[in-house]
């Protein structure tokens, strides 16, 4: 899914929250992938499990996190970041990245996203589902003009 | 339009502009070189055909130029946002409200550089 540049261009660079949800079934087991569906790029947009990056902006992943960790009736697991197709090596777990959590997993430098390159992020489970939920994640991305 | 998270003052006025203008320059473009000519030719045919072509005509012709207009208004909006939304942002400040306040400025976001958040306050 390409995202409308014209406001970044426009305003400069900000703050986006992208919440991400991945569907959690009862017959899903530990290893299985889930594909996040990403949200947040305006109502009329739907989600996707695939972004890219306007060709006039630089985006910075500068932390993820969810809100009171895993579900009820979800399991763990852990997230697996790709970009342009590739595994990045960072991963983290639903339980670890609760923002409740004082020590919670944070990211040290930016994740750099350049112009025209795609993401997602899947959730490999480590158990199994006892009920049908939503895990959802956030993605807090800053949008920036491509500067060179 | 609304107002949308992150939107600040300055895109909704160059919206706002920019629709009401370029709604305007389609509307007189397609009237005065497509309109005019046909009612004409219609309006020689007889009398009854003069009423109907100006009230058949004068409805097709204000959605086409509003149609044309609103083409011709992104086409406008594309070309033309970006030195006009930058001698605004001049006039009104650098950047919106939301994103002043939470994107570190001093900050060469832009870069390809991954940044330290550690020493970045965010």
């Amino acid at each position: 899914m390409a995202v409308n540049p014209d406001l970044v261009l426009a305003t400069g660079s900000q703050v986006v929250e992208i919440p991400i949800s991945f569907s959690e079934t009862t017959t899903q087991s530990a290893g299985t992938v889930i594909q996040g569906q990403m949200q947040g790029f305006g109502v009329f947009v739907s989600a996707s499990t695939q972004v890219t990056v306007p060709i006039t902006e630089v985006w910075h992943i500068i932390d993820t996190y969810n809100v009171g960790g895993v579900v009820g009736g979800g399991a763990d697991g852990t997230f697996v970041l790709l970009i342009n197709g590739y595994i990045q090596n960072v991963q983290w777990k639903v339980s670890t990245s609760n923002l409740n959590l004082l020590t919670r997993f944070r990211l040290t430098q930016s994740i750099v996203l350049a112009p025209a390159s795609t993401f997602s992020l899947s959730l490999v489970l480590s158990g199994t589902p006892t009920a049908n939920v939503t895990q959802v994640q956030i993605l807090k991305i800053i949008r920036a003009p491509y500067t060179g | 339009m609304a107002f949308e998270e992150g939107q600040d003052i300055k895109s909704v006025v160059l919206d706002t502009l920019y629709g009401g203008l370029s709604g305007f320059a389609g509307r007189y473009v397609y009237d005065t070189v497509v309109g005019k000519p046909l009612v004409n030719a219609l309006k020689s045919t007889g009398k009854y055909a003069d009423v109907v072509a100006s009230f058949i005509f004068g409805a097709v012709l204000n959605y086409a130029g509003a149609y044309v207009g609103g083409k011709g208004g992104e086409a406008l909006k594309v070309a033309g946002y970006v030195p006009i939304a930058d001698a605004l942002g001049r006039l009104f400040g650098d950047a919106p409200v939301m994103a002043s306040k939470t994107v570190s400025k001093g900050v060469n976001w832009g870069s390809l550089n991954p940044i330290n958040l550690e020493e970045v306050k965010m």
